[in-house]
């Protein structure tokens, strides 16, 4: 069984890295896999300063200095919102993490779409108008 | 000894084309066998969840991600083109020698390209079966009036969802009074009501025309399901295959609900005399010296990866090539056919596709429902088609997925410059949400320079050679790119709308050209036709109006292929149309045929 609390932990680091907020990374039901995902994608030690480094640093979005680092922000980030894991380092190939995380690509969410292929609004509902953007 | 199987007829090519013509002959009591050279099964059901699957988890989501392709029968992809400060490059199946590249995909596996199609099923306008009268193509050797019969034949077999007054009134087509389409048009996008509303009974100018055009924001008819129409077919009414379209916006490559017509759907209504084999690669016919085919010859494989393979014969009364306009001119080229007019493979004709995309003050909601439910159709047709091509502009509800790709490459872009949380989100709500893209599509004439060639030192697994394509625009299909960025620029003046087009020499842009100082970049719309030209003599035309080649009188070249001129309309449509009318004919051949057989037996009785 999961330690839930390695998970809530790099909720929050997504959290701060997506801009989406832990509650909304949870509705997903990708955190878990993520989680696995990238602990197995990435050295620990990387992905433990990475930890440490977004949770302590203030503002949004966090501060992230280091180029190593920064390389890893960007593929959790990546991972999230389109649900493909980049190449890591560069010349490793991109795949999809999975059939759901491509559906749950917050890319779509910004703007309250769905991912072409994967959500049945029902007939006619290209007509109406757009739900609004999140509030600024 | 057993001599070869022997069938009234072989269909090559188990696509749009083939599926209708296998069915109206199976329909009739004929043993029909189709032979794909592509892989799938008759578990439509099984092989329609795998695709969905490959498409949900291919990184890049082209026209054939979803479909299973194979080494033996390979297809082009939009990948193998890639442009720059060069000129363009092609790396794939196609090779290509011409000034311009042919930025065409099409697919080879069973249904064919009709699985990735868009589903948009317009008629031809009656002018342009006349494009030759206007100085720049070809005229066809029938009229709109012959083959309006055939259209709503094709209309009630694919299923086409349609406002037949706004047909009428607005594209000024011509139908039987009393007609009405299987099922009521579609519900227009909200981008498409807030383009009418910025833009109808406005008017636009082109350099070309002497007076402005009226604009108006048109309905366009759909190959997927809507309600359908109780008054259809004298009031005997419609029943839909499948689903109504429930907006799953990804019709390009694959609906998930199939609520879009793919040729599977003819092929799931198939009687028991259509025999399917597929992994099967037609490579060769042979010829009496009566011109009569003898013998067909075909490659079956099984590995996905390799071109290990035993080689076939089948015998049949009647031949159908129906394997796409370049992979028909490829057989006939091999096989030395129907060469008295030297047509074959010439005049290969696409859609070049001049595309504007920009950003609406307001979000619009992009992604949703078919990629296209409505376009503006007068500049279609009229004397100007004289002095630059045609157009229709076509609204595009997907954001700037076709000339940019999907929104993956502005998380991409936005990480790179280190922009994250809550701005990342906010710029692209801002950014993605009030995306619209219009597409023009612009006809291109019957040019004889523009053909498909073979190319012996170049093989493919299988030990076949490939098609080598020789392409270009001409001044006048540049001239309609001229026109048609002109109208763009007024659309986008009326809708108050920001203008992000850019046209550059970049590797995503390998159909860009320069004329008279202007940037331009087409994409191709995947409309190959004209490589076995319909023509009124066989001196100058490959096939007949039946679709029968001259030299050979029971072999047919179906498809696009045949077509003279493409017009302005997405050609599917027309294609279904002159299947099923040659379907007839074959089936008046085949008997007659018969009856010669029958009196013949009699005499010697």
């Amino acid at each position: 069984m999961q330690d839930v609390s390695v998970v809530d932990e790099f909720v929050r680091v997504s959290s701060r890295l997506t801009g989406f907020d832990p509650g909304e990374l949870q509705a997903t039901g990708m955190a878990e896999g993520y989680h696995d995902l990238v602990v197995a994608e990435v050295a620990e030690r990387r992905y433990r300063r990475l930890v440490v480094t977004v949770l302590e640093a203030d503002g949004d979005p966090p501060a992230v200095d280091d180029p190593h680092l920064l390389d890893l922000a960007r593929a959790v980030t990546h991972l999230w919102y389109v649900g493909v894991w980049p190449g890591l380092p560069q010349s490793a190939e991109a795949y999809v993490a999975s059939p759901r995380s491509y559906a749950q690509g917050l890319v779509w969410k910004t703007f309250h779409g769905a991912p072409p292929g994967t959500v049945a609004p029902g007939f006619g509902s290209w007509a109406r108008p757009p739900r609004r953007a999140m509030p600024t | 000894m057993k001599g070869p199987q022997r069938y009234d007829v072989v269909v090559v090519g188990a696509g749009f084309a083939g599926s209708l013509v296998a069915k109206a002959l199976g329909e009739r009591g004929w043993r029909v066998l189709v032979l794909e050279a592509g892989a799938g099964t008759r578990d439509a059901w099984q092989d329609h969840q795998d695709a969905v699957r490959a498409f949900h988890t291919a990184v890049v989501k082209t026209p054939t991600a979803p479909y299973r392709t194979t080494a033996a029968a390979p297809s082009p992809d939009v990948l193998d083109l890639t442009g720059g400060r060069d000129g363009f490059q092609a790396h794939g199946y196609l090779l290509q020698r011409g000034a311009l590249p042919y930025a065409s995909p099409y697919l080879r596996v069973n249904g064919g390209s009709g699985n990735a199609w868009t589903g948009l099923a317009l008629r031809m306008h009656p002018e342009d079966f006349r494009a030759g009268e206007f100085g720049h193509g070809r005229n066809w050797p029938i009229g709109y009036a012959d083959l309006e019969p055939y259209y709503r034949l094709a209309e009630g077999e694919i299923g086409v969802a349609a406002d037949v007054e706004e047909q009428r009134r607005a594209v000024g087509l011509p139908f039987p009074e009393d007609y009405v389409f299987p099922m009521h048009g579609l519900p227009r996008s909200y981008l498409d009501a807030v383009l009418a509303e910025a833009v109808d009974g406005n008017h636009a100018r082109d350099p070309y025309q002497g007076q402005p055009t009226e604009l108006s924001v048109v309905g366009t008819p759909q190959a997927r399901n809507g309600p359908p129409n109780p008054a259809y077919d004298h009031g005997r009414g419609y029943r839909p295959d499948g689903h109504r379209c429930a907006g799953y916006a990804s019709c390009v490559p694959i609906c998930p609900e199939q609520a879009k017509y793919t040729p599977m759907k003819t092929q799931a209504r198939w009687p028991a005399t259509v025999t399917l084999r597929t992994r099967a690669v037609v490579n060769r016919l042979r010829a009496t010296s009566t011109g009569r085919i003898s013998e067909i010859c075909y490659q079956l494989y099984r590995d996905d990866t390799g071109g290990e393979h035993t080689s076939h014969t089948v015998e049949a009364d009647m031949v159908v090539l129906a394997a796409h306009a370049i992979e028909n001119a490829k057989l006939l080229l091999v096989s030395g056919l129907a060469t008295r007019s030297d047509q074959v493979g010439r005049n290969l004709m696409d859609h070049p596709a001049l595309l504007t995309w920009g950003l609406t003050r307001e979000p619009i909601g992009p992604y949703r429902g078919p990629g296209s439910t409505s376009g503006i159709e007068g500049f279609r047709f009229g004397p100007a088609r004289r002095r630059r091509a045609p157009f229709r502009v076509e609204i595009g509800n997907w954001g700037w997925n076709w000339a940019l790709g999907p929104p993956d490459r502005d998380v991409a872009d936005l990480l790179r410059q280190n922009v994250f949380g809550k701005r990342l989100r906010q710029v692209l709500a801002d950014r993605i949400g009030r995306r619209f893209m219009l597409q023009f599509e612009i006809e291109q004439e019957a040019d004889p320079a523009n053909r498909v060639t073979l190319a012996p030192d170049h093989r493919d697994r299988l030990g076949n050679p490939r098609p080598a394509l020789h392409y270009r625009l001409s001044d006048h299909v540049k001239r309609g790119m001229v026109a048609a960025k002109q109208v763009s620029d007024q659309l986008f003046a009326l809708l108050d709308a920001e203008d992000h087009t850019e046209y550059r020499p970049v590797a995503s842009m390998p159909g860009y050209l320069e004329f008279e100082g202007q940037s331009f970049c087409y994409w191709g719309a995947g409309h190959g036709g004209g490589t076995h030209i319909m023509g009124g003599s066989p001196h100058d035309s490959v096939v007949n109006q039946w679709q029968q080649c001259w030299d050979h009188p029971n072999l047919y070249a179906v498809g696009c292929g045949s077509m003279p001129s493409l017009g302005t309309s997405n050609p599917s449509l027309t294609m279904a149309a002159l299947a099923l009318r040659s379907a007839e004919h074959l089936d008046r051949e085949l008997l007659a045929t018969r009856t010669c057989v029958t009196v013949a037996k009699e005499a010697l009785r």
